[in-house]
């Protein structure tokens, strides 16, 4: 194991331990939104989110602990190239977002909707990130 | 810009995997770079150099368009 795999290991103990870290801080959130019933709006959603995040950190750090050759892909896979590739894409499907969203402001326009649906939103948000990470891939193979 | 990477690879009967491995980039980065498709960054073209023991003007040629 080369020194530099040494510390990529030892910084992904270290997110492990954080995610440790959020997760019992998230669940004293959450006890004590239990405990303090006029706070119990904000701390059990806050609380959660903190358990989440924490849970995300740990599984994240021990699936790549436990993977054989996970230091040799994450390398491959965060190079120049494919930062520049992942960049590239960001920006082209960015542009797309914001014509696909002109689009959609034209069209309610145009039917006399004065209010933007919800849902008009979260869908052009979400092709959004749909249309980076398939931008993304294509460049990466072409 | 051109560069002599296959040629200096393939003269060492290294594959672009082991390459890759070296420079730690992926080995689709060494097939762009090879093909000319991907101009490497200044860090990669020393990368590159010293690996080879050579200079970067040895390795990569600039063309003016």
């Amino acid at each position: 194991m080369t020194e530099k795999e040494l510390k990529w290991r030892k910084s992904l103990s270290k997110y492990r331990i954080t995610g440790v870290v959020f997760a019992v801080l998230g669940l004293a959130v959450m006890l004590a939104g239990f405990i303090f019933e006029k706070l119990s709006n904000i701390l059990y959603p806050f609380g959660g989110a903190l358990v989440f995040v924490g849970m995300v950190f740990i599984i994240m750090a021990t699936f790549f602990l436990k993977q054989k050759n996970s230091y040799k892909k994450a390398v491959a896979e965060n190079d120049e190239r494919n930062q520049l590739l992942y960049a590239k894409a960001g920006a082209l499907a960015w542009q797309l977002v914001v014509s696909l969203a002109t689009v959609v402001a034209g069209v309610l326009m145009c039917c006399n909707v004065d209010e933007v649906p919800t849902n008009s939103i979260i869908l052009v948000l979400i092709s959004g990130l749909f249309l980076h990470r398939v931008i993304f891939f294509v460049m990466k193979k072409y | 810009m051109k560069n002599r990477l296959e040629e200096l690879r393939k003269q060492r009967g290294i594959r672009q995997e082991e390459l890759a491995e070296v420079l730690e980039v992926s080995r689709q980065t060494i097939g762009s770079l090879e093909n000319g498709r991907y101009n490497p960054s200044i860090m990669l073209a020393f990368k590159i150099a010293k690996y080879f023991n050579m200079s970067i003007e040895e390795i990569f040629i600039y063309e003016e368009e």
